[in-house]
């Protein structure tokens, strides 16, 4: 019987289990002065349950460290929704989500990535990992200088990247974000129609991964502003990294009313420190269509005429410098069903597709393409107008896209 | 890798020496006995959009392993080899891997038994310490240390045990956990209690889990959680047996564990359980009631998903075998407690009587409720619950949300010589939000039937015929099952599940077993369906599949 004894008093030597009372847990940490901006990825989905919280532990980070932390939401995996996928629900996750979904092997959310140098980590980890992050110093910094331009229809962005070490080795990579936007999360056990999402990733603006970094680098892109996006909630995220020291430097642009300036817009089609397309151009018979303008046509299709019909015809002919394969995004702008014929094919902007369509081919030096755009209007009326921002590029160039908005219209015409 | 290799190296060369004394002394008790088992399934995954597979990087998947174990008078010894470097799919990341992750050695002496290596070990029904390996989920938390089982003592069993967890492929030394537990049968030292057929078995366990300190920082403040380093957990039980009668009783408390699974608060854990039950021929009676609150206890605080538990908190749902009532199975919410019950009642109507028939009937009633806690959010600290202690909420009251919902009626009827039907009516309701994340309560209703004819002595036909009605997620299922028994060698089966109510897919499988002695080699070709596996709040998506499939058993 006594050893019996022996063998129950051992276990309460094992008693020492900590106990800490309320007012011991929580140690002041000296506060962290950044020396740098931080680049947070937060892989999210509409789905996600959990991943409200995420989202609330960025908004904290954000108030402490303000403009240093920088966020980026990218919806992707099973828990998204898709932009364009549902047609009473407002999807947020783009197909580049899940291409870096896949590259970073996230498989479950909600899960982040600061500065591409944390490994995937839970968003309790966030706190913590940025504040060592914060501290460390910048050998990089990036000025963005965004405009609004062409009417509110594109965005200009220069970015320019100034550095004391060589950059060999590093891109840059641009992307557009938006916030407030009003859609659909599950938020733990309810699914909220009306919650308010910040910071989410909408497009690139550069590539999937970026290009890379020369100094002095003075890097100008444009990009269409897309028409569910609403400009004053748009930001361009622009970070340098490399595949071994990850996010060297981030910084964030939001667009604001400043941004649209008359006087000096650089306009898509000035000449002056500007890209200028000079391979692909736009014709409509002896006249060149400059780029970046509009150009209005009033022709007609004098058989669809003969038969009380009408039908614009307005002969637009591409010419490139160039052989290649090339495609054609035809997006018309008034929501109007306009069609393009070309490259054996026709298709046509259908509001399904979000009034968008496009055609690809190749081209031949030189010779100039018919492009057969067409307008036929479906309900009778006495003026008809059709606006279409057509855009052309050389398959991977699309940096280097010649675009003009086309009207066809028989306003003002006998 | 190379700590896997050289245990290997070590205990190949310590088994070598044993086997070789073990035989010299040619002594019958001197026997060494080998047994082992390999167990491999592979699958050649085909890309299917229209159920939403994945892509595939290789031709090939498979989880194969091996094991062999050696049994002597005075040593054990085994080691198992696990090749997963190219997973099925469902698996988290960190299971990609092959080596020998487990191997021990055992030594036995007059009632005393010391283990080293790796070891499994369950104290009382697993509420503080339970370690295991589970290979459809990938689970394997064995504890790599030491062991000391004494059964010197007439009546009572007292292990004590310590070492480090696996996870994966990785064996984390900023933690270990220690732990022991003695059971005492009281009913040894009174003969009183023999003579009438009492057996009262009295129980207590303690663990212990040391895990080296972190940083947490609140968001948006300056603030470190200071996080207990030393966690302990202990456990008291009885059962009391009386002829036809028996009664558990099992009560479990765990320290302050702020960890990932719970938001890092210092709510205590606790868990009670009642367990009654009645059995005498023909009628068999069980009840059980479990209230489970913060139990999720793990060697890594910051560890979510399969790995890494120290505990597990026994199901309280039915675990059904037949594919529709598996469709919404329940899965323990540890971190958040729940109120849990069941009940189940089992009766054989006698042969030749009214209800009986010629052969009797079985009939089987089963009905599971699990709700949520009482809960109170306490005040938040700085935006957040972590650092405080979550919550309040009366021991007693039950929480308005209910968790999950299964009533069941089950019936099992020979009805000739050859023929014997089961059939099965299930009332569920699911949960969806709680267990996945999102969707709502499922209410479904589900039928089955199933019938077994016995052509002649080679041959057996089986047939299932399953149902599912509901109004949520993805509708209506429907199910069928053929399966021909051609012995002694062969068996073939057809099954199609289909999804009548919204997507109109089918996922169909057929395959042909072949048994021979102890080998078993399956081949199959079907589609699986896609599923979320959610651990510790949070949830991963599992890919449905398609392809060809080959498993292999083998045990000697």
């Amino acid at each position: 019987m006594k050893k019996l004894l022996y063998l129950l008093i051992l276990p309460l030597l094992f008693s020492c289990s900590d106990v800490i009372p309320e007012e011991e847990r929580y140690e002041e940490l000296p506060a962290i002065e950044a020396k740098r901006r931080i680049l947070l990825e937060d892989f999210t989905g509409q789905f996600c349950s959990n991943c409200p919280e995420a989202h609330k532990v960025i908004s904290e980070l954000q108030t402490q460290y303000e403009e240093d932390v920088i966020a980026v939401a990218i919806h992707a995996g099973h828990f998204g929704i898709a932009e364009g996928s549902n047609p009473n629900i407002i999807g947020l996750m783009q197909p580049e989500g899940d291409i870096y979904a896949t590259h970073w092997g996230v498989e479950a959310y909600p899960i982040g990535l600061i500065n591409r140098t944390s490994g995937l980590l839970k968003h309790t980890e966030w706190a913590a990992y940025a504040r060592e992050a914060l501290n460390q110093e910048a050998v990089v910094d990036i000025a963005l200088d965004c405009k609004v331009v062409d009417d509110s229809t594109r965005l200009y962005i220069n970015t320019e990247i100034v550095s004391n070490v060589p950059m060999e080795g590093n891109n840059l990579q641009l992307w557009i974000t938006e916030s407030n936007i009003n859609t659909v999360q599950q938020n733990g056990g309810t699914l909220d129609a009306n919650y308010n999402h910040h910071h989410v990733f909408r497009a690139l603006v550069n590539g999937q991964w970026g290009e890379a970094v020369t100094i002095p680098s003075n890097t100008v892109h444009y990009i269409d502003v897309r028409d569910n996006w609403d400009i004053d909630n748009l930001s361009v995220v622009a970070f340098v990294y490399n595949d071994t020291d990850g996010v060297l430097q981030a910084a964030e642009h939001h667009f604001s009313e400043k941004d649209l300036t008359l006087d000096s817009i650089p306009q898509g089609n000035q000449n002056g420190g500007v890209v200028e397309v000079k391979e692909l151009t736009f014709l409509c018979g002896e006249d060149t269509i400059s780029n970046g303008s509009t150009y209005t046509s009033s022709k007609l299709d004098e058989a669809y005429t003969a038969m009380g019909m009408t039908r614009f015809v307005p002969g637009i002919d591409l010419v490139g410098d160039k052989d290649g394969q090339v495609t054609i995004t035809v997006k018309s702008l008034n929501q109007t069903m306009i069609e393009i014929c070309a490259f054996g094919g026709c298709q046509m902007t259908l509001p399904h597709l979000d009034y968008s369509t496009s055609a690809s081919g190749t081209i031949t030096a030189g010779t100039p393409l018919p492009l057969e755009i067409h307008y036929t209007p479906t309900m009778s009326s006495e003026v008809y107008r059709a606006e279409a921002l057509i855009t052309v590029c050389y398959d991977g160039e699309e940096d280097n896209a010649a675009s003009f908005t086309l009207v066809m219209t028989n306003e003002g015409v006998e | 890798m190379k700590y896997g290799k050289q245990l290997t190296v070590l205990a190949l060369a310590g088994l070598l020496p044993l086997c070789m004394a073990a035989q010299d002394l040619g002594d019958e008790s001197q026997k060494v006995t080998l047994h082992g088992s390999i167990q491999s399934d592979i699958l050649v995954p085909q890309e299917d959009e229209s159920i939403g597979t994945g892509s595939y990087d290789n031709w090939a998947l498979t989880n194969t392993y091996a094991d062999l174990y050696m049994m002597s008078r005075y040593v054990d010894a085994g080691a198992r080899l696990e090749f997963t470097q190219f997973p099925l799919p469902g698996f988290e990341p960190e299971f990609q891997g092959w080596g020998i992750p487990h191997i021990y050695i055992k030594g036995k002496l007059n009632g005393a038994e010391l283990t080293v290596g790796d070891m499994y070990d369950q104290f009382g029904s697993g509420f503080i310490f339970r370690t295991y390996e589970e290979r459809s989920l990938g689970i394997d938390n064995a504890l790599r240390g030491a062991r000391l089982n004494l059964t010197a003592i007439p009546g009572v069993q007292w292990k004590v045990l310590g070492g480090v967890q696996r996870t994966y492929w990785n064996w984390n030394r900023k933690a270990w956990v220690a732990g022991t537990d003695a059971e005492m049968n009281i009913d040894h030292y009174s003969t009183a209690m023999q003579e009438r057929g009492i057996t009262w078995m009295v129980g207590g366990s303690y663990v212990l889990k040391h895990e080296a300190d972190e940083d947490i920082i609140v968001p948006g403040t300056n603030l470190r959680l200071n996080l207990p380093t030393n966690i302990g957990a202990f456990d008291v039980r009885s059962r009391f047996q009386m002829g036809n009668y028996s009664l558990l009783a099992e009560y479990a408390w765990k320290g302050q564990d702020p960890s990932f699974d719970n938001g890092y608060t210092y709510h205590k854990g606790q868990a009670l359980m009642l367990s009654g039950s009645y059995s005498t021929r023909g009628l068999a009676i069980l009840l059980q009631a479990k209230r489970s609150d913060n139990m999720a206890y793990r060697s890594q605080r910051s560890r979510e998903g399969m790995a890494a538990h120290i505990n597990h908190m026994p199901a309280f749902a039915y675990q059904h075998t037949y594919a529709l009532p598996a469709l919404y199975p329940y899965a323990t919410q540890n971190a958040d407690g729940e109120w849990a019950f069941q009940g189940e009642a089992s009766y054989t109507f006698k042969r030749k009587t009214a209800l009986g028939g010629k052969y009797g009937t079985k009939v089987k009633f089963n009905m599971s409720h699990i709700r949520a806690l009482d809960k109170h959010p306490v005040e938040m600290n700085h935006g957040t619950l972590m650092g405080t202690d979550g919550y309040t909420g009366s021991f007693f009251k039950m929480g308005k949300e209910l968790y999950y919902q299964d009533i069941n009626l089950q019936l099992e009827k020979r009805i000739t010589k050859d023929f014997k039907l089961n059939a099965m009516y299930m009332n569920q309701h699911y949960n969806q939000t709680v267990v996945e994340g999102e969707g709502g309560m499922i209410h479904a209703n589900i039928g089955v039937l199933e019938g077994q004819y016995k052509i002649n002595s080679r041959y057996t036909l089986r047939s299932e015929l399953q149902y599912l009605s509901t109004r949520q997620d993805e509708g209506d299922w429907c199910y069928a099952l053929v399966e021909l028994s051609a012995l002694p060698y062969l068996m073939f089966t057809l099954s199609d599940m289909w999804n009548c109510g919204v997507t109109n897919l089918h996922y169909y499988m057929g395959s042909v077993t072949f048994n021979y002695e102890a080998h078993r080699l399956m081949l199959s070709y079907g589609r699986t369906r896609a599923g979320f596996n959610c651990a510790g709040g949070v949830c991963r998506y599992v890919p449905a599949s398609r392809g060809v499939q080959l498993s292999y058993n083998y045990n000697f």
